[in-house]
């Protein structure tokens, strides 16, 4: 287990960490998701040795290490740009921790090349670097990485570089392994697709700080603000009042629109507020189609994006904003112009509310 | 000598012209722009500058420039010019007499015995072993036992070999070459002078025990620095150099110890391949030097005696046995004839520096 | 449309190349640039041409020329001498001492430049750096004699503190501090590209992967600034073997490098003869001496090729 307790770290006036808490099982996929800036990569130091936390404690089973050196944790890293040793082999790359670490001189060899068998590099051990592609030098940073059997390994953003289609299979790679061994990770990215699709927890930061953490479906389908809500997937925010709270449900003003919430959805202040709709949410209706709620409305703009449609229309009704929503059958059906007249509908249940 | 002597034939043409002193004619048509005469620094060039080229400019209307380029390394430059049949880079060379000797033997000098000055030089200006006058001889100096007054509280040092003592261990400073000290540490070692060249081995035996001393080795101006800054407390160097840190206020004193010290002479001489005028007008610089108002001025700066009767010491050296002016203070120098410096002293430099930096 | 005058004369001047350089002749373009290069070299070589006839003809004593026909005499007196042997050996040992203790100073030194996150730091380290050259070696050599004479400010503060005078001016020891001092900038400039070139997520890997820090810089960091150290050692090296005033100020006369002996050999004792053969041998050895390091260490060391992404 790795616990992180009130952990903080300032550089001069500014505070990179600000008392961030964690708790994470034995085997499990953590990823810490921000945009650039939040603190992150400062934190995955600190985790890692590079960087002295200002307060805290960093616990790794039962070990606490804040005053341990780098080379005494056991701690595996995939960095940024991959910090591979260009003057060493792809076998003496991952042979190097192995030997930093005294592991027996004639076992090396057999553990390097199931290793290498592992990341799926057999027969590339004798390559330099720079003679392998971009993917496999991601497999020997993980492979140097995990070689040594570490606590933990860390994961600094290690799959940023590389185009979409690429880095959409190491993901799924490093899922494998990571799964294959059982062990516990740390994974930094700004990108909310690889947090949602590698980890068993999500854990956002904003500013130094925890905005949330939780499973990648709570994340999702329960933003803890509106900087989470945002942040994660294609959301639309709308000024909005609450006019009524009642015991069981709450009446809202959205422009000249009003809507009952259900009880169940969490209670705002009375007063101005923020309500937030997901685009995958709203609904493009037939001309006879119901829903819960409906709105009428123009289509402002399109954007073809292959398996999608990007719609943004303009409902007078909820005042100058517009809304962002999909068409996930773009090839099924017509695509509305610019200027069409559109109906909108939604649940009650999919607006969720923040106060400001 | 056939060379030499062609070129003095062709030349007695304008023997008669150089004597008379400046006919109005030459003044107005051939003066060269400027005359450049090489030159040490220091003290010494201060001295030839208030002495001789200043009083010439104020007669002639010729500047003159100094070239302090090193006597060593203005020869080569002379010879290769002469070679080539190109103009020299300077027009009168102030030099070792034996440095000049070795010039003169290679035949790259001009001839001055159409000097009018010179006949009222002593018999000692003339070079000996030549026909002609390939060079003149200007003033004496010796290489004195200078030392450092704080040093030698109980009296002046008598002997050379007090740079044994292990009190001066590091605190002994020579020439880089040992020049000026070879016939010295001869005597000093207990040889005899009528060994040199023949067999040196008593000044080789002085200077390897003088080895064990860690001696600092430098150039004119070093030992008048190294007397300054307090590293030195004994050295043999040319009296002037001495003089020099004494008159700047540092308690230094010299002697000629008991063993004697080597005397030599420097010269200057007017090297071959200047055009006619040039030529003309060089040769009425080192005439010059020759009179008897440039050789007291000139001298007495430098505290060396010229080699011309009738000049008056300056008041610091009167009587200094490292002045000399009478039969006995001559007695007690050192005098190696120029031929055999020429023809030896490099090896005598080889074997130094083979001692001192094994 | 209206440009910057700056663009303009460039374009201008790219009408003056096309001009005089067409496109056909592009192939040639990277021989061109080597022109200067070339011709300098070839200027040095056939410079050695005149010392090497020279060295091949013995001086005259009786006329200081030197003979019309060629002999080894020169080479056989030098190698006759064990002066020539004795001073050749303390400017070789001489050399590989201050290289080695150079780059041991310089090492630290840029890598502090180029590692520190302090910009007051690194200014302050570049300037130091670059201070001395506006200086200049016979100036440097004069401080040093301010510093550690007799009566210089070392020996003032020993004397202060009640400590005995110190004795390094004058010494062989005093010219390798002088020639070290000397040699730092050079091999620090031409260390800290290389170490630049060095990615410190490199050395936090290596610390992660468990090399402790001498792990790291001896299996890492060194390894991949080997063509820096390389390049540094050869400079300083040869620098330091034909190097001259530092041993003539500072040596006192008795730690003469082997430059003296040649330059001694041609104005001292006037023959050219001597002073070439010392020269080309002098020239030979040095020329294997670095012949060897890079034979060991591979031309590529110098290129910078492969090994780079």
């Amino acid at each position: 287990m790795v616990r992180l307790i009130e952990v903080s770290r300032r550089f001069g006036a500014t505070v990179a960490v600000d008392r961030i808490s964690l708790e994470l099982a034995r085997g499990a996929f953590l990823t810490i998701l921000g945009p650039s800036g939040c603190g992150k990569t400062t934190l995955l130091r600190m985790i890692a040795g590079f960087i002295a936390p200002s307060a805290g404690e960093i616990v790794v089973h039962g070990r606490p290490v804040a005053d341990l050196p780098p080379w005494k944790r056991s701690i595996g890293m995939v960095f940024q740009r991959l910090a591979l040793f260009p003057h060493l082999t792809a076998f003496g790359n991952v042979a190097y921790p192995l030997q930093m670490r005294g592991f027996p001189r004639d076992g090396i060899a057999d553990r390097v090349a199931r290793y290498l068998r592992l990341v799926r590099l057999e027969g590339l051990g004798g390559r330099r670097p720079h003679e392998l592609s971009g993917g496999q030098q991601q497999r020997v940073a993980i492979a140097r990485a995990l070689v040594f059997e570490p606590d933990l390994l860390l994961l600094d953003e290690p799959l940023a570089a590389l185009d979409k289609k690429l880095r959409e299979d190491m993901q799924l790679e490093f899922r494998r392994i990571q799964q294959e061994l059982g062990v516990t990770t740390i994974n930094v990215t700004h990108d909310q697709r690889e947090a949602l699709v590698m980890s068993d927890r999500v854990l956002v930061m904003d500013q130094g700080r925890l905005q949330q953490a939780g499973t990648p479906e709570e994340t999702y389908a329960r933003p803890a603000n509106r900087f989470v809500a945002g942040f994660i997937g294609l959301t639309n925010f709308l000024p909005a009042e609450v006019v009524d709270r009642g015991p069981g449900a709450t009446r809202l003003r959205i422009g000249a629109l009003e809507i009952t919430l259900p009880g169940a959805t969490a209670r705002p202040a009375a007063g101005p507020i923020e309500v937030a709709l997901r685009a995958e949410r709203i609904r493009l209706l037939a001309p006879d189609e119901a829903a819960e709620i409906t709105v009428a409305g123009t289509i402002a703009a399109a954007v073809f994006e292959g398996d999608r449609v990007v719609y943004e229309v303009g409902v007078p009704a909820l005042g100058p904003q517009t809304l962002k929503l999909y068409d996930l059958d773009p090839l099924g059906h017509g695509r509305r112009r610019p200027g069409e007249p559109v109906r909108l509908g939604w649940l009650a249940r999919d607006l969720l509310t923040f106060t400001p | 000598m056939a060379l030499a002597l062609s070129r003095r034939a062709v030349l007695a043409t304008g023997t008669a012209m150089a004597l008379a002193p400046w006919p109005r004619s030459v003044l107005a048509q051939d003066k060269p722009a400027e005359l450049i005469v090489r030159a040490w620094g220091g003290v010494w060039v201060e001295s030839l500058e208030n002495g001789v080229s200043r009083p010439f400019t104020e007669r002639t209307g010729i500047p003159v420039r100094h070239d302090l380029t090193e006597d060593n390394e203005i020869r080569p430059k002379i010879w290769a010019a002469v070679d080539q049949g190109r103009a020299p880079p300077i027009h009168v060379n102030w030099d070792t007499s034996t440095n000049a000797t070795k010039s003169a033997l290679r035949g790259v000098t001009e001839d001055l015995g159409d000097l009018a000055n010179l006949a009222d030089m002593l018999p000692a200006a003339r070079p000996a072993g030549f026909d002609g006058v390939p060079l003149i001889n200007m003033y004496s100096y010796v290489y004195v036992l200078a030392y450092r007054d704080e040093a030698f509280p109980d009296g002046p040092p008598d002997s050379w070999q007090i740079m044994l003592d292990p009190r001066f261990k590091g605190r002994v400073a020579l020439y880089d070459d040992g020049i000026g000290f070879h016939p010295s540490a001869q005597i000093a070692g207990g040889g005899k002078f009528e060994d040199i060249p023949d067999n040196m081995e008593p000044a080789w035996e002085f200077i390897r025990k003088l080895k064990a001393q860690n001696p600092l080795l430098g150039e004119d101006p070093d030992f008048t620095s190294w007397f300054q800054n307090g590293e030195i407390d004994v050295a043999c160097t040319i009296l002037s150099n001495a003089r020099a840190a004494k008159q700047s206020g540092i308690a230094v004193s010299w002697t000629v110890p008991k063993e004697g010290a080597k005397v030599d002479t420097d010269g200057m001489w007017i090297p071959k391949g200047l055009p006619e005028n040039e030529l003309f007008w060089a040769k009425e610089y080192v005439n010059f030097a020759m009179s008897q108002e440039a050789q007291q001025a000139w001298t007495s700066g430098l505290g060396l005696p010229g080699l011309r009767p009738g000049l008056t010491p300056p008041e610091d050296l009167v009587g200094d046995p490292a002045y000399p002016s009478s039969p006995e203070d001559f007695a007690r120098l050192i005098s190696v004839p120029t031929r055999i410096l020429v023809e030896h002293e490099s090896d005598w430099f080889q074997k130094f520096n083979e001692i001192m930096q094994g | 449309m209206s440009r910057s005058p700056g663009l303009r004369v460039l374009d201008a001047l790219e009408g003056v190349r096309a001009t005089l350089w067409p496109r056909p002749l592009a192939p040639l373009t990277p021989w061109a640039f080597l022109v200067p290069a070339l011709l300098l070299t070839g200027l040095l070589v056939a410079a050695l041409v005149p010392l090497a006839d020279a060295s091949l003809r013995q001086l005259d004593r009786a006329t200081f020329r030197l003979d019309e026909s060629w002999s080894l005499a020169n080479y056989a007196a030098v190698l006759a001498r064990p002066v020539y042997g004795v001073m050749a050996l303390r400017t070789l040992g001489g050399a590989l001492i201050v290289t080695a203790v150079t780059l041991l100073l310089a090492f630290p030194y840029a890598w502090l430049m180029v590692r520190t996150a302090r910009p007051a730091l690194r200014r302050l380290l570049l300037i130091s750096l670059f201070l001395p050259f506006f200086i200049g070696q016979v100036v440097r050599a004069y401080g040093w004699l301010v510093v550690l004479g007799q009566q210089g400010l070392a020996n003032s503060l020993l004397a202060a503190l009640g400590l005995p005078p110190l004795t390094i001016l004058y010494t062989f020891p005093g010219v390798l501090v002088g020639l070290v001092q000397y040699m730092l900038p050079f091999a620090v400039l031409m260390l800290a590209p290389a170490l630049t070139a060095v990615p410190e997520e490199v050395e936090l890997a290596s610390a992660g992967l468990g090399a402790t820090p001498l792990r790291t810089l001896w299996r890492v960091v060194l390894p991949l600034a080997r063509p820096g150290l390389v390049a540094a050692g050869v400079v300083v090296f040869t620098l330091t073997l034909t190097d001259f005033a530092m041993p003539e100020i500072m040596g006192g006369g008795t730690n003469d490098f082997i430059a003296s002996a040649v330059y001694d050999a041609f104005f001292q004792l006037g023959d050219p003869g001597l002073g070439g053969a010392i020269a080309i041998l002098m020239t030979a050895v040095g020329s294997l001496a670095v012949g060897a390091v890079l034979a060991l260490f591979g031309l590529g060391t110098l290129g910078y090729v492969e090994e780079r992404r």
